[in-house]
C-alpha cells in the first residue's frame, strides 16, 4: 500500500461525505463513458455500498440481489477498457496482435458469484502497470474452480486479458477476508454546550409520544421524571433492553412500595424516530410495560431536538451502518425540571433509580 | 637528491586508490541514501510535532498513573469508549493483536484512553479489558476527569474539530479511530488506521525500526 492510500483510509472511515474519489482509471480510460460502462467502483465506494455486516450475522448482500439483474451487462466493458488501455499505450496493437494474451497473478476478495458459477465479482488488488485496485465482474474459465469458494473468501487467481476478452483461472481460496465492521458516522449536530450538573434545569424539549401527540418536558412539571434514551432495534442486551428492564423494575418498585409518592413518570425516548414510529413504540411499550401503563411513556426525539438535548447530559449517539452506537444516559428531573440525579452507563440498579425518583418527587413543585 | 620516479608512481597509485575508495564510498553512501529513501514509511506523521504531555489519570484498578510511569518505553495508544457497539471494537482487537505480537518486548506498553469517562469508570474499563484480554501490566486502560483526559488527548495526539458538526467521538476529536505510536523519548512518531488489519504488523515493524535507529546527534 502506498502512503497516499493510507492517508485516505481514516477519512473514509470517519465521514461518508468525504469518501475517496473514484480512483484514476489509467491511461485513456478515464472518460466518464468508460467508467460508466465498466461499472467498476473504487474499493471504498464498494465498502460504502456493502451492507452492514456484524461479527454475528451475515446479511444477504444487497448487491447480491442485483447480481441476477446485472450479470451479463457489466462484463462487456472489460474488453472496451482493455482496448482503450492499449490504445493509450505508446505501442498500439499491431494488426493481428489480437491473439496476444497478457497474464497477471493477483489476489482479491470474492464479493458475488453468479448462479451458474461462470462469473465472479472480485474486489482485486492493484495489478501493477495494468489496473488499480477495484471491484470487477470477471469471467471464470473453469467454473469448477469456484467449488468450495464462497462470498467473502480471499482468493488468488490469474487474470488473462487479450484485446477483446478476459478470463481468470487457477482460482485458489487462501483465506477468509476480515469482516468489515460498519463505520461510524455523525448523527447529531449539537451546538457546543456545557454539560449540566445536578441542580441545573434541563431545557425544554418536544418529543413525539407513543400516541402520536407532541409532548414537552415542561408538561411533567410537578412530577419526578426519569428519562432514558434508546432505540427499539438495539441489538445489545446490556444496552437499551437493560434500560427498559430497569425502568420496569424501578416503576414496579414505586407502585408497590408503601408510602411512595405518586407524582412521577418514566419516559423512554427513542433517537431512531425514522424507524420508531408511534406504532412501533406502542408495541415496544406493550412488551416491557405489559397491560399496566401507569407512569411510563414511550416517545421519540427528532435529530434536531436530540442535538439540543444531548450535549447537556453528555449523551452521544452516532450512526453505525443502519444501526446506532450510543452511550447510556438516564436523567432524573425534580418537579421543577432540574436535574436531580444522573445515572451513567448500565452499572446502576432499579432500586437506586426508584430511590432517586422517590426523593426527587418529594422536592418542591414549581411555585412552592 | 633526485626524486625516485617509482615512489612518485607509488604515491600517485596510492592517491588513485584513495580516490577510488572515496568514489566507491560516495556511491555506497548515495546507494544507501536511495535504499533508505526506498524504505516504505510506516503510518502517518502527526499533524504537528507532538510530545506526550504530563498527565495524571486513573487505571482500571483505581491506581493513579502519571506520565512518569511511562518513561523510556514505546507506547501504543488508542482512544476508546466502551459504549461503541461494533466498529470501535475492531480497533481494540487490533490492540490485542499488538499485545500478543509484542509479548516478549518489555519496552512496549499499550495505553487506551477513554473519551467517555462518565460511562467508563475503572470498573467498567476492567470488564472491558478482560473482554480483550488486556494484560494489566502491559495494557493500561485509563480514565479520569474529562478535562484531564481531553487535555492529554488534545495536546499529545488528536486535533479537535471546531466544526459545528459532531465528529464520531465525544470531545469532537478527529481521527479517534487511529492508533498512535510514541517513542521512548515521548515523541509521537506515527498514527495508524485502527480499523485496518495491516496495522498491528506495521506498528510492530515501526517499533522495531525505532528501536534500532541510531541516536540522533
Amino acid at each position: 500500500m502506498t502512503g497516499n492510500s493510507e492517508i485516505r483510509r481514516p477519512e473514509i472511515r470517519m465521514k461518508s461525505e468525504r469518501r475517496n474519489p473514484k480512483p484514476e482509471v489509467p491511461a485513456a480510460s478515464s472518460s466518464p463513458q468508460t467508467t460508466g460502462r465498466l461499472r467498476t467502483h473504487s474499493d471504498d465506494s464498494d465498502a460504502f455500498e456493502a451492507p452492514r455486516r456484524t461479527a454475528k450475522t451475515r446479511t444477504v448482500s444487497r448487491s447480491g440481489f442485483g447480481l441476477r439483474a446485472s450479470f451479463g451487462h457489466r462484463v462487456s466493458g472489460f474488453g472496451f477498457l482493455l482496448a482503450l488501455l492499449l490504445a493509450g499505450c505508446d505501442r498500439p496493437p499491431a494488426p493481428g496482435s489480437a491473439g496476444t494474451t497478457r497474464s497477471f497473478d493477483t489476489r482479491g476478495v470474492v464479493r458475488e458469484i453468479a448462479p451458474d458459477q461462470s462469473k465472479a465479482v472480485i474486489r482485486h488488488e492493484e495489478i501493477p502497470g495494468y489496473m488499480p485496485k477495484m471491484t470487477m465482474e470477471l469471467t471464470v474459465r473453469r467454473p469448477v474452480e469456484l467449488r468450495g469458494i464462497s462470498v467473502g473468501d480471499e482468493v488468488t487467481f490469474r487474470l488473462h486479458a487479450t484485446d477483446d476478452t478476459h478470463w481468470i483461472d487457477t482460482l485458489r481460496r487462501v483465506g477468509r477476508a476480515p469482516e468489515e465492521p460498519p463505520t461510524l458516522t455523525p448523527f447529531l449536530t449539537p451546538k457546543f454546550a456545557q454539560e449540566l450538573k445536578p441542580g441545573d434545569e434541563l431545557p425544554d424539549a418536544e418529543f413525539l409520544s407513543e400516541s402520536g401527540q407532541p409532548i414537552h418536558l415542561k408538561d411533567f412539571r410537578g412530577r419526578a421524571l426519569a428519562i432514558t434514551f434508546f432505540f427499539t432495534r438495539c441489538p445489545l442486551p446490556d444496552y437499551c433492553p437493560r434500560m427498559n428492564k430497569h425502568f420496569r423494575e424501578a416503576r414496579d418498585l414505586l407502585l408497590v412500595r408503601p408510602n411512595a409518592p405518586t407524582n412521577w413518570t418514566f419516559l423512554c425516548v427513542s433517537f431512531d424516530a425514522g424507524f420508531d414510529t408511534p406504532a412501533v413504540l406502542r408495541s415496544q411499550a406493550q412488551f416491557y410495560r405489559g397491560t399496566n401503563t401507569t407512569g411510563w411513556l414511550f416517545a421519540s426525539a427528532s435529530q434536531e431536538v436530540l442535538s439540543e438535548v444531548a450535549p447537556g447530559i453528555d449523551l452521544m449517539v452516532m450512526k453505525e451502518g443502519e444501526s446506532f452506537s450510543h452511550n447510556l444516559r438516564t436523567v432524573v428531573l425534580d418537579p421543577q425540571g432540574r436535574i436531580f440525579k444522573q445515572f451513567d452507563g448500565n452499572q446502576w440498579t432499579p432500586e437506586q433509580l426508584a430511590d432517586a425518583m422517590t426523593e426527587a418527587a418529594r422536592r418542591p413543585a414549581p411555585g412552592q | 637528491m633526485s626524486i625516485d620516479p617509482s615512489s612518485t608512481k607509488e604515491a600517485s597509485r596510492g592517491e588513485r586508490v584513495i580516490i577510488g575508495v572515496m568514489i566507491a564510498c560516495a556511491f555506497i553512501g548515495l546507494g544507501g541514501g536511495w535504499w533508505a529513501a526506498g524504505v516504505k514509511p510506516l503510518g502517518l506523521p502527526p499533524d504537528r510535532p507532538r510530545q506526550l504531555a504530563d498527565f495524571a489519570l486513573t487505571d482500571r484498578s483505581g491506581r493513579a498513573v502519571t506520565r512518569a510511569d511511562l518513561t523510556n518505553q514505546f507506547l501504543v495508544v488508542n482512544f476508546v469508549f466502551t459504549s461503541c457497539s461494533v466498529s470501535c471494537q475492531q480497533v481494540n482487537h487490533h490492540m490485542a493483536e499488538i499485545q500478543r505480537l509484542t509479548a516478549a518486548q518489555l519496552d512496549v506498553r499499550l495505553v487506551s484512553l477513554t473519551v467517555d469517562p462518565r460511562t467508563d469508570t475503572p470498573s467498567v474499563l476492567a470488564e472491558y479489558g478482560r473482554k480483550f484480554g488486556a494484560d494489566t501490566n502491559r495494557w493500561l486502560l485509563l480514565t479520569g476527569g474529562k478535562p484531564a483526559l481531553y487535555a492529554v488527548i488534545e495536546s499529545s495526539f488528536l486535533p479537535r474539530s471546531d466544526a459545528p458538526e459532531w465528529s464520531v467521538m465525544p470531545g469532537n476529536f478527529v481521527h479517534a479511530e487511529r492508533i498512535a505510536v510514541v517513542d521512548r523519548a515521548g515523541t509521537v512518531r506515527a498514527f495508524f488506521d485502527g480499523m485496518s488489519s495491516r496495522t498491528p504488523r506495521e506498528i510492530v515493524e515501526l517499533i522495531h525500526r525505532l528501536r534500532t535507529e541510531r541516536a540522533k546527534p
